[in-house]
Formats: C-alpha cells, sequence, structure tokens
C-alpha cells in the first residue's frame, strides 16, 4: 500500500542543504542519486544518504567554498537587478530539473517566499556551474597549446 | 523590489571569478560515479475504520511491514527480495478478519512517473482453512501512482490541490484462499479546500473494483466513497483521516448498500543506504 505524499517540499529542502553535491553531480544527478522504489527520495533516509555521499565525493568538488560564494553573489546580482521574467524562468527551470520530487512547489509559490527565492536560484547558479564544467570536460583540448610548443 | 546597486566593476569581477572557478574546478562526477551502495527500502501501513456495508459495525485494523534489500538497480529499475508481515483483526472478531500472514519473496520495482511497477512472486506462509496447507506461492503485478497537482492550482485556482491515486493489483494475494487470482483497481481524486502547515482539508470521491476467478461473493464487488479527510504529510510518510458515505453493490448476488464509514490510515517508507 502507498499513500500519496504531497505537502511539503522535502526533496527541495535536502538539495538546498547539499550545494557541494550539486556542484559535482548537478541537480539532476543528485536527484538521481535520491531515486527510490518508493517513490520521488522523499522517504526517510534520503537526507542521511545525501549527507553520506556528500562526505564521500562532495570533496572533489575542490574551490566549493568560492564556487557557492560565486553563486550566492550571482543570486545577489539577479535580485538587485531584479528582472521578473528571467528570475521566473530560473525557478521554473530549477523545478523542471528537481523533477516529480518538487511538483508541490509551483514557481508562483517561491517567487513570493523570499528566502526560497534566494536558495532556489542559487541551487540555479550551482548547476549551471556543474553544466559548464561538465560541457569543458566534453571540449577536446586544443592543439598547439600545450606547454613547450 | 530590490534596487539596482550593482555597478558593471562589480559585475566584471563576478564574471571574471565565475571564470577563474570554471578553469579550476574539479573534473566532473556522473551519476555513475557514485560510490556503490545497498539500499533497504521498507514501508509500514496501518489502517483502521468501519468496514462499511458488507460487515456493518464491525471496525477491522489491518498493518503490515515490509523490508527489502535492493540487490540490483539501474536508473528507475530494482530488484529486491524482500520479507513481509501483516496482522489484520476486528472489533466482532470473525474468523476471516483475524489473519497474521507472512511471506518472503523477490520482486521487480520499476519507479514510473509519479509512482511504481511492481512484479513479485515468492512463498506466503498463512493457515488455509480450508486444506490446513500453510505455505503458498505467490505471485504479484501491482501499479500505483499518485499526484498533488498543487502547481496548477496555483495558477489562479481557488484550490491548494487537486490530489489522487490510481492502484491496481492484481495475484495470488492470501494464504486463506491460496489458489485464486484476485484483482483490485482502486482510484480517488480529491480537492485540497484548505491546506496550512499542519493539514489539509479534502473532499474526494474514489472507487474500488475487485473480481477474482473463483467467484466468490464477497470479492466481486464495486465500491464508491464520497468523503472528506484530513491529510498530514511528514518526510517518510502521510497520516490521514476522514469520514465517507460508501455505496456498495456485490455483483454476484446484485446486492446494493450503503453504510457511512470512518476510518484512519498511516504510512511510513524508508530507503536508508549503506556506502559499500
Amino acid at each position: 500500500m502507498y499513500i500519496n505524499v504531497f505537502g511539503g517540499s522535502a526533496l527541495l529542502h535536502l538539495l538546498l542543504g547539499y550545494p557541494r553535491l550539486i556542484l559535482v553531480l548537478g541537480i539532476v544527478g543528485t536527484v538521481a542519486a535520491t531515486n527510490t522504489p518508493h517513490g520521488p527520495g522523499r522517504v526517510a533516509g534520503t537526507g542521511q544518504y545525501l549527507a553520506v555521499l556528500d562526505a564521500e565525493i562532495g570533496q572533489r568538488a575542490t574551490n566549493s567554498d568560492a564556487a557557492e560564494r560565486t553563486a550566492r553573489q550571482a543570486v545577489t546580482n539577479m535580485l538587485e537587478s531584479y528582472d521578473p521574467v528571467a528570475i521566473e524562468k530560473t525557478v521554473a527551470e530549477t523545478l523542471d530539473a528537481c523533477g516529480e520530487g518538487c511538483t508541490d512547489l509551483s514557481t508562483p509559490i517561491v517567487i513570493r517566499d523570499t528566502e526560497m527565492l534566494r536558495r532556489v536560484l542559487t541551487l540555479h547558479e550551482l548547476d549551471r556551474l556543474w553544466a559548464a564544467s561538465q560541457k569543458r570536460a566534453a571540449t577536446p583540448p586544443v592543439a598547439g597549446r600545450s606547454v613547450g610548443k | 523590489m530590490f534596487v539596482q546597486l550593482i555597478t558593471r566593476g562589480a559585475l566584471l569581477r563576478s564574471a571574471l571569478l565565475f571564470a577563474a572557478l570554471l578553469a579550476c574546478t574539479a573534473s566532473p562526477v556522473t551519476a555513475q560515479d557514485l560510490p556503490p551502495s545497498t539500499a533497504f527500502p521498507g514501508s509500514f501501513w496501518i489502517a483502521t475504520g468501519d468496514v462499511g456495508p458488507a460487515e456493518e459495525g464491525n471496525v477491522v485494523t489491518q498493518a503490515a511491514f515490509e523490508q527489502g534489500i535492493t540487490v540490483w538497480e539501474r536508473g528507475s529499475w530494482f530488484a529486491i527480495p524482500y520479507f513481509g508481515a501483516g496482522i489484520t483483526t476486528d472489533s466482532a472478531g470473525y474468523e476471516w478478519n483475524d489473519r497474521h500472514p507472512f511471506q518472503v519473496g523477490m520482486k521487480l520495482v520499476r519507479r514510473v512517473p509519479g509512482g511504481a511497477l511492481q512484479a513479485g512472486g515468492g512463498l506466503m506462509f498463512e493457515r488455509d482453512p480450508s486444506s490446513g496447507g500453510e505455505r503458498h506461492p505467490t505471485a504479484f503485478v501491482s501499479y500505483w501512482a499518485g499526484w498533488a497537482a498543487e502547481g496548477q492550482a496555483q495558477r489562479g485556482s481557488i484550490f491548494r490541490g487537486f490530489p489522487g491515486h490510481l492502484s491496481a493489483s492484481s495475484g495470488l494475494m492470501t494464504g486463506r484462499d491460496p489458489d485464486n487470482w484476485m484483482t483490485r483497481i482502486d482510484g480517488q481524486q480529491g480537492v485540497a479546500v484548505m491546506r496550512n502547515k499542519l493539514i489539509s482539508v479534502v473532499p474526494y470521491g474514489g472507487g474500488v473494483v475487485t473480481f477474482d476467478t473463483k467467484r466468490r461473493v464477497w470479492e466481486n464487488r464495486v465500491t464508491l466513497d464520497a468523503g472528506v479527510k484530513l491529510v498530514r504529510p511528514f518526510v517518510g510518510g502521510v497520516i490521514e483521516a476522514g469520514v465517507a458515505e460508501r455505496r456498495q453493490y456485490t455483483v454476484l448476488i446484485d446486492q446494493v448498500e450503503n453504510a457511512p464509514v470512518v476510518y484512519v490510515n498511516l504510512w511510513v517508507g524508508w530507503n536508508p543506504r549503506a556506502v559499500r
């Protein structure tokens, strides 16, 4: 027997608690790590697993503190130059990446809550850093630039 | 509204810092690089309430516990050996409601949007009063999906969500009737008319259809509920309590009955993982 667990936003709050994991896995990757036979990662035990993952692989995100600071600064910039269309789009993208575990949150709910908005935008910035590092890793090195040539 | 405070120089410094970080962030890790782990999915539920018109005035309590270990997983697929134990009792003391089955088995679970699809089999241990046998093979397929639809509800609606679920299960489900293949289809749709941090108030309508291969009178029914429930979610589970008017059609004897029901349900799920 399963009962529909609705209300709250436990999965999103879990993600917000592990910025280093977002830097290493991205939002989609971190949510995938919480996949369970029961549902979208909101069962008891998910938080502990993310903490273990953070300890195990979070250290691979060198400069993570600096990256978090950069992400927070970018969010501050975004909020101060408040572009409602861009912010709505960013929040929608973040909730979309979070997937079915975040369907209990809608863009208007997040935008109305200033603190939650800031944190969701920070998640998006961290995810953007992760995506950029993925892209960089996939790009072959340019010939002729190696040391000694 | 926020005031523009950022200078062009600050934006440039921020962009340069971003670029510098990109240049020195560690190599990316993919989901495949996650440290291997073993998951232990389990759940416990308890449901207590009036049976309805079939046994008017009788209150039945059912509880079940299941614990598994994920021996294989890939994406949304999980292979899980498990054991489960249940107990059923009622206020009237009927023998058929005095049950304490136990089962061990293996199931394959596929997570699907909003829910899960499962198929499995194993052994169930429960006394069959007709034969005295206490060990029986079991097999089942099941589907469950739930939704909250709160996102759409926020877009101009006065309601706080449209929670509902659909489930279906089919199989050899009980040791009391071990050769009877039973099927149950269950759906419910509600409207969250009020919601605060503690509870939601959800009027709903629902229905259950059951049928079997042995053509038991009590297994071939159509049940419709119209009611209201209070729902309190928490991390890892949900508790709900409600009242409903139940209308039940017993197909094989062409009988329709009505009765009010009151119930309380609790579900708790967990999935701790141990990194190997």
